[in-house]
C-alpha cells in the first residue's frame, strides 16, 4: 500500500517536473536565438556550456534577466568590503577589483593586475545562493514534517508527511539497516541529510535557471570530506588493524601492502567525489550539446535547417530530462548507500555477519 | 509497520533485489577507486622524477605499475563476497 503510494507520488512528481524540464529546454532555444541575431557570425558552443556549469558572480535565470549577488572581500590593507556583483559586469573595474576568468584581483590605474594583493574572496556566488536556498527549503520541509508527526501522533501521516515518510523509511530500511546492523541509528541523521541534501540540490540543479550544485567539485568534495571523517573516526580496532597489518600478507609484502591500504582509505571518498560530480555535469553538458545543435545547424544551414533540427532534437531534450530525473535520484541513492557501507564496514564486528567488504582470511572462519 | 530495531525483512525477494543493487553500487565505486589509485600513482612518480631530474622517468614506471597491482589487489578485496 505504502509502496504503491509513493509510486503514485513518484510519477506525479516526476511529471511535474519534466513539464519544468521542457520549459528550460525552450527558455535556452530562445535565449540561443536572441544571442544568434546580435552575433551573426558564431555560436560557441563549449562557451556557452562552460557558461552554463559553471559559479557566477551574478544568477542568471534567463538572457538578460540576472539577480546581482553581493561581492564579498577581505584584504589587509581595506578590512572588509561589500559590493553588488553588478558592478563588474562585462570586465569592469569597480573600487579598483576586476573579475578575470572567476578570480578577483586589485588591479592599478591602468587595469594591470596587482598579483602581490591577496584578496580573500568570501562571496556570495550563484553556488552559495542555491546552497542557502536548499538549505531553507529543506528547514522549512522538515519542520512541517517534523510538527506533522508531532500532531498526527499515532495517526496516519498528512499532506507532505506522507510523501517524505517512505522516502525516510526506504533509507533507513534498505539503505542504513542492511549496511549498518544493529548500530544504525546512530548513523540515521547524516545519512537522511545526505539523501535528502543531495536529492534536493539534484533536483533544483535541473529547474530552469537553477544552479549546478552538485556538479560542482567543491561541494562534492566536502560531503567526501565529511564521509571521511564518519568513517574514520567511528572506525573500530578491526578497521585499524586491518590497515596497519592486513591478515593473510606476508611479513614481507608488509612494506607495500599498508601504503596500498592506506591509499585505499582516501580513494573511497575520492570516489564519492568524482561520481557525483561527473554524473551531474555530464548530465547537464549532453542537454545543452543537445540544445546546442540546434544553433549549430542553423549557422551551418539557415533557420530553416535550425527548425528541422529542432524538431528532432526537442524529443531528446525532454528523454535526456526524464533521465537526469531518475539520475538525481539514483546519485543520492548511491552516495547515501555507499556512505553507509563504508562506516558498516569501519563499524562492523568480525564476528558478525560480513558484508562482502573486507577480507578475512581462511582461518577467520 | 513498527519495525524493531535490527529485525530482518521477510520479503526475501526484495533483499535479493536490494543485494543486486548493493554490488552494482560497489562495482561502479571500484571504477572510480582504480581511476584514482592510478592516478595518484602516475602524479607522485612524475613529482619524484621531477624532484630527482631523472632522464628515465624511472619512479613514473614503477609507481604507475605498482599503483595498478594496488588498484587491482583494492578492487579484489572489494568484490561482494558471495
Amino acid at each position: 500500500m505504502m509502496r504503491r503510494l509513493f509510486n503514485r507520488f513518484f510519477v506525479v512528481t516526476s511529471l511535474f517536473l519534466s513539464s519544468f524540464g521542457l520549459a528550460t529546454a525552450q527558455e535556452h532555444t530562445l535565449d540561443g536565438q536572441e544571442t544568434h541575431q546580435e552575433q551573426k557570425e558564431k555560436f560557441n558552443v563549449g562557451e556557452m556550456i562552460m557558461h552554463h556549469i559553471r559559479d557566477d558572480r551574478g544568477w542568471e535565470f534567463a538572457h538578460g534577466v540576472t539577480l546581482p549577488l553581493p561581492v564579498i572581500l577581505y584584504t589587509a590593507d581595506r578590512g572588509l568590503e561589500v559590493f553588488s556583483s553588478s558592478h563588474l559586469n562585462h570586465g569592469e573595474v569597480y573600487n579598483n577589483y576586476k573579475s578575470e576568468h572567476g578570480h578577483l584581483y586589485r588591479v592599478n590605474e591602468a587595469g594591470e593586475p596587482l598579483k602581490d594583493v591577496k584578496v580573500y574572496d568570501f562571496s556570495i556566488t550563484k553556488n552559495v545562493a542555491s546552497l542557502m536556498l536548499s538549505a531553507i527549503l529543506l528547514i522549512l520541509i522538515f519542520r512541517s514534517v517534523a510538527s506533522g508527526y508531532a500532531k498526527n501522533k499515532g495517526k496516519a501521516p498528512k499532506g507532505l508527511q506522507s510523501f517524505l515518510e517512505p522516502i525516510v523509511m526506504f533509507v533507513r530500511d534498505e539503505i542504513a539497516k542492511p549496511n549498518l546492523g544493529p548500530q544504525y541509528e546512530k548513523y540515521l541523521p547524516y545519512l537522511l541529510t545526505l539523501f535528502f541534501f543531495i536529492l534536493i540540490n539534484n533536483l533544483l540543479g535541473l529547474l530552469p535557471g537553477g544552479a549546478n550544485l552538485t556538479g560542482n567539485i567543491a561541494v562534492t568534495l566536502v560531503l567526501a570530506v565529511i564521509t571521511f571523517f564518519v568513517v574514520n573516526l567511528n572506525g573500530n580496532k578491526h578497521y585499524w588493524a586491518h590497515l596497519v597489518k592486513p591478515t593473510g600478507v606476508p611479513v614481507a609484502l608488509l612494506p607495500i601492502m599498508i601504503p596500498v591500504e592506506i591509499v585505499g582509505v582516501f580513494m573511497k571518498p575520492f570516489s564519492l567525489m568524482v561520481r557525483l560530480f561527473a554524473n551531474i555535469t555530464a548530465g547537464h553538458i549532453i542537454i545543452l550539446s543537445l540544445i546546442s545543435l540546434i544553433f549549430i545547424a542553423n549557422n551551418l544551414g539557415g533557420s530553416a535547417t535550425g527548425w528541422g533540427i529542432s524538431l528532432i532534437v526537442a524529443p531528446f531534450t525532454i528523454f535526456m530530462n526524464l533521465i537526469e530525473l531518475l539520475v538525481a535520484f539514483l546519485q543520492a541513492f548511491i552516495f547515501t548507500l555507499l556512505t553507509s557501507m563504508y562506516i558498516g564496514s569501519a563499524i562492523e564486528d568480525h564476528h558478525e555477519a560480513d558484508h562482502g567488504i573486507g577480507y578475512e582470511g581462511p582461518e577467520a572462519h | 509497520m513498527e519495525n524493531k530495531p535490527g529485525s530482518t525483512d521477510p520479503k526475501s525477494r526484495f533483499d535479493k533485489a536490494n543485494r543486486k543493487v548493493t554490488s552494482y553500487t560497489q562495482y561502479s565505486s571500484i571504477a572510480f577507486q582504480m581511476l584514482g589509485t592510478i592516478g595518484l600513482g602516475v602524479w607522485g612518480g612524475m613529482k619524484l622524477d621531477e624532484w630527482q631530474g631523472n632522464r628515465l622517468p624511472v619512479w613514473t614506471i614503477v609507481l604507475a605499475l605498482t599503483a595498478i597491482g594496488a588498484s587491482l589487489y583494492l578492487f579484489i578485496k572489494g568484490l561482494p563476497k558471495e
